[in-house]
């Protein structure tokens, strides 16, 4: 494909959210619940929406950087980060759009912060050193003794954490416990029993099999095995039948992949719980560590140690890897100039369906980047006037109806101090996964208002009856490409990508497109090899 | 026409006895004492409708228009008098004022009206049958009132509905009037339309007094509600029982002013005492001001800065004259400067203060907000405002009905670095009650200076307080935080099982 066919393609299909953000805010909504959309400003979708005629006259700039990061979400951030930290700063960060994040991108309304996609941190393994220093050094941790990391209490998620509407009560917790049938409790028990043991299931090099960043775990042909099967098929062959605990990993899916566990690797869905081997010495490990405007808090920490690198709304176009060097193209919006970039190594942290249009690298072949797939997300941001209440548990966190396709709403506003508040801000979330992605995408960019309305509410009605008339105003944010789905075949493309990875001179990927698996710890994870690869070269 | 004279008697007489009835109960209902305050306000009416006889000579021409005239004023005044004691009473702090304004102004309005029709009769009637007709029918309209008030009235229509009601009779006499007498009028079309805007008035008035009368809400409290609101943030009841007043927020008991001296003398007075120099105070919570009342009697205090999340609360208990009674008037003091702020927000985000002591005064942990108030994060932010030597207290419920509560309390002070001192005390209308003393070091505490005449507070008590028999005992060492709120549901436990 031409770039220019790229261009229009990312204009009329509207990729990525971040990449298409929405042209139209209005508040089309009939009712008297105003509706907005939420985006990048208008005329940036008009500029990418036809070519690059528009920036024909603008002057060119040539400029030669040792290393140019290509997007400023998790991974290109970390790996600025990494840099810094090695004492080395002849870098530039080039991101699309007016805020940094990608995934993990925030907005604000009159009486909160709201994440746009990503919005906790899992406690971290204590393998992953680089990651534990990292939140020390923002007393995210304050100490670690005898091997246990003490966290932040004011950060980590407050109580109640989670709730599940189950049998017409909310019951805390997500895992489906009351009144259940003996059968499905062992068969929960013996679930659970048996993650317990993968967490400590290990490779003939004595290497953990799971571990969350998956560069730190070990390899073997019995994982293969499990990627090339789904998780459901897994379930079924290892006589797990419980409707509930069916229910629960289904959710946990579609929560954590956008994808049901009858569509996600088996390898995958053990990895999201065998995967967490947390140690702290002052809490639950399996509390999470969340912040009103989500991992945005982190991304805006990550960017503060390099903010004299990160050049914001600028469009890379072409990246070419040549012999001794790598050529980049890319327009400032800020100041209206062509940019032609030399740079002795490059780092390309754009999603996968980005960098297979402007990447042109003997090491990385276009046919790599097939067959990474993402489900499209709607979010919407709800403002109530009335807190959302219900038998049992109080509001939690993370709110969730049992036996429903939908993933509930998480507060937005929970972190906070204060003992009241008058108006509540919640965000639903809803991954589109019931056709294929391109059929979904294609449905998410002609929704109208009223349509995303219609599916936002009726997913709260479900939880809260009489919740529509307490609704002051809902933002819908929507992503073309939610997180990166792993499908069966996840891991083995995972291996593709360390072997291509090995070969690469000057063009490094760090994306979670291509670690499969869509979590800030994997972003933090690749942008420190890819930072460690730099450095080396720099030598 | 004369007889229609006779029976306007009879409707002004019945009217004027139902506002002082309701004048008298309401005084006595929100003020307690009932024989006092029957007799005053009886005494100051019926001095009014003397005042107001009195004044009827100064009214030479139209004595018909102007009779009409006061019917209307008596009937939105005297009308209106209960809603407008009942709003106040949480408002002012002049309730006695208006109370006895109230008083002597209907009161000089019904005393203008028998002289007057007597006059208006006296050219029909002769002197001797005026007066013996014109007194007959102020006595029988008098006893049918005094019976009808206790029997029917406030049972089946309330305190402000009887008022209004009668309120709705003298303005519509006044409309009868004006149509029997249209042709001898001047403007009976004005007079028409200023008694018919009274008569809309009161007929808004009736239905809407439902909000205002709470005391159907008494069966709930089984004692009188004196006053009801709904703040922002909590409903605040307060009731009388015979002299006693209790304040209930969300239903929960706050104070019952029979007692409510051991409960702060034992909350304020370990800790100030034990203070080397109490110059700067801090109390979160207490809008009560009974905290800060006790506060008050250390002549070393400078300043004392009191934090509490409900404006309305504050305002009651430094406006309203019964409460500024009880609380010594303790929250108009030079010395206090009120914050109205969340605790724990205007802690980390505001407070820049240290403080020589702290006082808190938060409700009970029943649910994960207030929660909050007590876990170990919000220790480590109150620490923001503490010296090495400051001294802080907390009431931390009852260590006999919720003990693992009361010890968890403790375990989360004591996680947070803090050296603690529990103790307890008998609180009759709360039951046992419990309080931790903290600080950095609360090792060899001295007695600095201790005021005389407290009620109940001694050394010597403090001593036996800080003794736990066994059944107040436990050894868990449960620690609230922020992301497990472990204290919620033991304290649910826990009080719930007393009511099991």
């Amino acid at each position: 494909m031409e770039r220019r066919t790229f261009v229009r393609y990312i204009g009329t299909l509207g990729t990525a959210a971040i990449l298409m953000p929405d042209l139209l805010a209005c508040s089309g909504s009939k009712s008297k619940i105003s509706t907005n959309r939420l985006g990048a400003p208008l005329d940036r979708g008009h500029l990418l929406r036809g070519n690059f005629d528009f920036a024909k006259d603008f002057p060119v700039i040539e400029m030669e950087i040792p290393a140019v990061i290509i997007g400023g979400g998790v991974s290109g951030l970390s790996t600025g980060y990494h840099l810094k930290k090695n004492g080395f700063s002849d870098f530039l960060i080039l991101e699309l759009n007016d805020q940094v994040g990608g995934n993990s991108g925030s907005g604000q309304n009159d009486y909160s912060k709201y994440p746009l996609g990503a919005h906790y941190l899992s406690l971290a393994n204590p393998t992953n050193k680089e990651l534990i220093s990292f939140l020390k050094e923002h007393h995210l941790i304050i100490k670690e003794e005898n091997g246990f990391q003490f966290y932040n209490e004011d950060f980590l998620c407050h109580a109640p954490d989670e709730r599940l509407l189950f049998k017409g009560v909310f019951h805390e917790g997500l895992v489906p416990e009351y009144g259940i049938s003996e059968e499905s409790n062992q068969e929960i028990a013996r679930f659970f029993k048996q993650m317990k043991e993968l967490k400590l299931a290990k490779n003939s090099d004595g290497v953990d099999l799971f571990n969350i960043p998956i560069s730190r775990a070990g390899i073997s042909t019995d994982l293969e095995a499990l990627d090339n099967i789904t998780f459901k098929e897994y379930l079924t062959d290892h006589n797990y039948h419980s409707e509930e605990l069916h229910w629960f990993l289904d959710y946990c899916c579609r929560d954590d992949f956008g994808a049901g566990y009858d569509q996600v690797s088996a390898w995958a869905g053990i990895h999201y719980f065998a995967g967490r081997k947390a140690t702290p010495g002052n809490t639950d490990p399996t509390t999470v560590l969340t912040w009103a405007e989500g991992n945005g808090y982190l991304t805006n920490i990550l960017e503060k140690s390099i903010q004299e690198q990160v050049k914001r709304n600028v469009i890379v176009h072409s990246i070419e890897e040549l012999d001794n060097q790598v050529f980049i193209q890319a327009i400032d919006l800020s100041s209206k100039k062509n940019l032609h970039i030399r740079s002795e190594s490059c780092v390309v942290s754009s999603p996968s369906y980005v960098a297979k249009h402007i990447l042109k690298s003997p090491h990385w072949p276009q046919s790599y980047f097939e067959g990474i797939r993402h489900n499209p997300w709607l979010i919407g941001i709800v403002v109530l006037n009335q807190i959302p209440e219900g038998n049992g548990t109080p509001l939690a966190w993370d709110n969730v109806k049992f036996g429903t396709k939908g993933l509930g709403y998480v507060s937005d506003r929970h972190q906070e101090f204060a003992q009241t508040r008058d108006k509540h801000v919640i965000s639903v979330y809803l991954a589109l996964d019931q056709n294929d992605e391109h059929i979904e995408r294609a449905r998410l960019f002609k929704m109208t208002d009223e349509e995303m309305y219609h599916l936002v509410v009726s997913e709260l009605t479900s939880m809260h009856p009489t919740i529509e008339e307490h609704i002051e105003s809902i933002s819908f944010q929507r992503w073309g490409h939610g997180m990166v789905t792993p499908y069966p075949g996840a891991l083995s493309k995972y291996q593709e990508y360390l072997a291509l990875k090995q070969k690469a001179k000057r063009v490094h990927l760090a994306h979670t497109d291509y670690s499969s698996y869509s979590v800030f710890e994997e972003g933090f994870d690749l942008g420190l090899l890819a930072a460690t690869e730099i450095l080396k070269h720099e030598a | 026409m004369h007889y229609l004279l006779l029976f306007t008697i009879f409707v002004i007489s019945t009217c004027g006895l139902i506002y002082e009835l309701v004048a008298g109960t309401l005084a006595s209902y929100l003020l307690g004492d009932s024989v006092t305050q029957f007799s005053t306000v009886i005494g100051t009416y019926l001095f009014a409708m003397g005042i107001g006889s009195y004044l009827s000579k100064f009214i030479r021409k139209n004595l018909i228009e102007h009779f009409i005239r006061i019917e209307v004023i008596t009937g939105v005044i005297g009308g209106l008098s209960s809603a407008v004691l009942f709003i106040s009473f949480g408002y002012s702090g002049y309730f006695r004022i208006i109370l006895y304004g109230l008083v002597v102004l209907t009161g000089i309005f019904v005393g203008l009206e028998i002289p007057l029709i007597m006059r208006i009769l006296k050219n029909q009637v002769g002197f001797r049958d005026l007066v013996s007709k014109v007194f007959t029918f102020d006595y029988i309209g008098a006893l049918i009132a005094s019976i009808a008030f206790p029997m029917v009235l406030v049972p089946y229509l309330n305190l402000t509905r009887t008022s209004v009601l009668f309120g709705l009779f003298n303005v519509g006499l006044a409309l009868y009037l004006i149509y029997y007498f249209r042709k001898e009028l001047k403007q009976p079309t004005l007079l028409f339309i200023q008694a018919s805007g009274a008569a809309l008035l009161l007929i808004f008035a009736f239905v809407y007094a439902g909000r205002i009368n709470r005391i159907s809400e008494t069966e709930i409290y089984g004692e009188s509600i004196i006053y009801a609101t709904n703040s922002k943030y909590q409903r605040i009841v307060l009731t009388r029982d015979r002299n006693a007043y209790s304040l209930f927020l969300n239903n929960h008991l706050q104070f019952n002013s029979r007692d409510e001296y051991r409960y702060h003398e034992a909350l304020v007075h370990p800790v100030l005492s034990h203070c080397s120099r109490p110059k700067n105070i801090l109390v979160l919570g207490g809008g009560d001001g009974f905290a800060v009342r006790e506060i008050l009697k250390y002549p070393q205090v400078k300043h004392i800065t009191l934090v509490d999340l409900d404006p309305k609360l504050v305002s009651i208990f430094s406006k309203n004259e019964l409460m500024t009674k009880l609380n010594n008037n303790s929250l108009n003091s030079p010395k206090l400067k009120v914050v109205q702020a969340d605790a724990f927000e205007w802690l980390r985000n505001t407070a820049t203060e240290k403080y020589d002591a702290i006082i808190i005064d938060f409700p009970d942990p029943s649910n994960y907000s207030v929660g909050k108030l007590y876990t170990l994060s919000f220790y480590k932010s109150l620490q923001r405002v503490m010296t090495n030597r400051t001294l802080a207290v907390m009431q931390s419920t009852s260590p006999l009905y919720a003990k693992e509560s009361f010890w968890c309390i403790n375990s989360t002070i004591e996680a947070s670095y803090l050296q603690t001192i529990p103790y307890h005390t008998y609180v009759p209308s709360f039951g046992e009650w419990g309080y931790i003393l903290f600080g950095y070091d609360v090792n060899g505490l001295k007695t600095y200076s201790l005021p005389k005449k407290l009620k109940y507070y001694s050394n010597e008590e403090f001593r036996s307080m800080k003794f736990f028999p066994p059944d107040m005992q436990d050894h868990k060492k449960v620690i609230n935080r922020l992301d497990n709120q472990a204290l919620i549901p033991l304290f649910e436990k826990e009080w719930d099982s007393l009511f099991d």
